[in-house]
């Protein structure tokens, strides 16, 4: 407990800090175009929290890279499982992957802009993004699958769900957990990125087109305070539902078989 | 005879591990089969179970049979209670109930509803044996079963899988001739055979 307290002091003290540095540097700096300090962040943040457009915008951009995240996530995971079973299908899925984590995330923005126009940007590339991450570490963790509880389920005749459960699932969830937390983190950057270059309407990122347009930097850092905020916040929840999978420790009484 | 061995080998490489094995196993009793490290037990027990395949030589009595086993290691899935792994691999019928009721009979109470990784070596081994008890089964293969367990609760454990595999076909390996005293088992010599 006490440790904790420590440690949450050190943190805080170590945050304070930083925006101490930061305001001091946009004090000395003294252009409002430029740099603003967090304290005008704040202010700027505190004017945008009663519009319902600021709501509307979060609520949209969260809304489609959401989806963006999740269908690609269901999408590595089946893809990776696939590839697992069938040599074949992973061979073939090969190049695409590699393909998929090369090319920058630009390029595709133009494409999509191309193809499918902006309304659903941001859904795209998330997908794009998020997608050879999961793929990649899915297969990683169902062959890092230890082969003698294999041979243990073939012996004692487990069923197929059984062994999904207890010998796939715990095998699955390190490498698919270290890849959800680069990939939740890198489905808001790409996500946002291309919502500023596609600026479709009700978006985080139009609103941050326009506070470029506008030469307004307290506008830019609100937004993006908004989007690590967001981007933190999804990333627990997503993180948090995984460990629920399997027990971390401790005594517990499980829910059957 | 339910299981007859003939002339059964096994080599890795240039190291010939079972040469012309011939052994037969009545159906229900209950088998040491011992010899020095090397010998091929593991080995023996790996083709029974149909998890390596023989160089050559016949097994006659394993069609359609269901195999339980007690692997030389644990082989439990280490974050799952014991009761997890028993159910895991349990007979239909088995209720989450009686599979407590048993464990309790060979580990702590408290034990029983604790992570797998969170047992002693010796808890866990009286998992793997619970499991393998427990499991529906025509053959029980028990690979050095009583491994890192102190005299008393091996006495324990081998009074509770002579009590559970009474009428079954049990094939064990063990170093310890004493074990085998104690389990009223048939020693056979692999070494030998």
């Amino acid at each position: 407990m006490k440790c904790n307290g420590i440690k949450w002091g050190s943190r805080l003290l170590a945050a304070g800090f930083w925006l101490l540095v930061w305001q001091l540097a946009a004090f000395v700096i003294g252009n409002h175009i430029i740099l603003v300090g967090p304290w005008d962040t704040v202010l700027a943040l505190g004017r945008l929290i009663p519009d319902w457009d600021f709501w509307r915008s979060i609520a949209s951009s969260f809304g489609k890279i959401t989806m963006g995240f999740l269908s690609a996530f269901a999408a590595g995971i089946a893809l990776g499982g696939i590839g697992y079973c069938i040599t074949p299908v992973k061979e073939l899925m090969e190049p695409i992957m590699a393909l998929l984590k090369a090319v920058p995330v630009a390029s595709f923005v133009i494409l999509a802009l191309i193809w499918a126009g902006s309304a659903n940007l941001s859904v795209l590339i998330a997908f794009i993004v998020v997608l050879p991450m999961i793929y990649i570490n899915t297969l990683a963790g169902l062959e890092s699958t230890d082969i003698k509880l294999l041979e243990m389920a073939r012996v004692f005749r487990i069923t197929i769900w059984k062994k999904i459960r207890y010998i796939y699932v715990p095998a699955l969830l390190p490498y698919l957990r270290s890849g959800c937390r680069i990939a939740l983190g890198m489905s808001w950057k790409s996500g946002v990125a291309a919502e500023v270059i596609g600026v479709p309407d009700h978006s985080i990122g139009e609103k941050l087109y326009m506070a470029k347009i506008y030469l307004n930097t307290a506008d830019v850092l609100a937004w993006t305070a908004v989007i690590i905020l967001v981007s933190v916040l999804f990333e627990k929840a997503v993180l948090g539902l995984l460990d629920c999978l399997v027990p971390q420790g401790g005594v517990y009484e499980s829910d059957g078989s | 005879m339910s299981l007859t061995v003939r002339n059964l080998s096994k080599a890795f490489g240039d190291l010939q591990v079972l040469q012309e094995v011939n052994l037969a196993f009545r159906d229900n009793g209950i088998y040491c089969l011992m010899g020095a490290s090397g010998t091929g037990k593991t080995t023996f027990l790996r083709i029974l179970m149909g998890l390596c395949k023989a160089d050559s030589g016949e097994i006659e009595g394993v069609e359609g049979k269901r195999f339980s086993v007690v692997f030389q290691e644990d082989r439990l899935c280490e974050s799952y209670t014991p009761l997890d792994n028993v159910m895991m691999a349990a007979e239909r019928s088995m209720t989450r109930e009686n599979a407590k009721k048993e464990l309790c009979r060979l580990l702590p109470k408290e034990s029983v509803l604790r992570p797998v990784h969170t047992l002693s070596g010796g808890m866990k081994r009286r998992t793997a044996v619970c499991r393998a008890l427990l499991a529906a089964y025509d053959i029980l293969l028990m690979d050095e079963p009583f491994t890192g367990l102190d005299e008393d609760t091996k006495r324990q454990v081998i009074q509770y899988v002579r009590e559970k595999t009474d009428g079954k076909l049990v094939i064990l390996s063990t170093h310890i001739e004493e074990d085998a005293r104690e389990l009223g088992a048939q020693v056979v010599r692999l070494d030998h055979a």
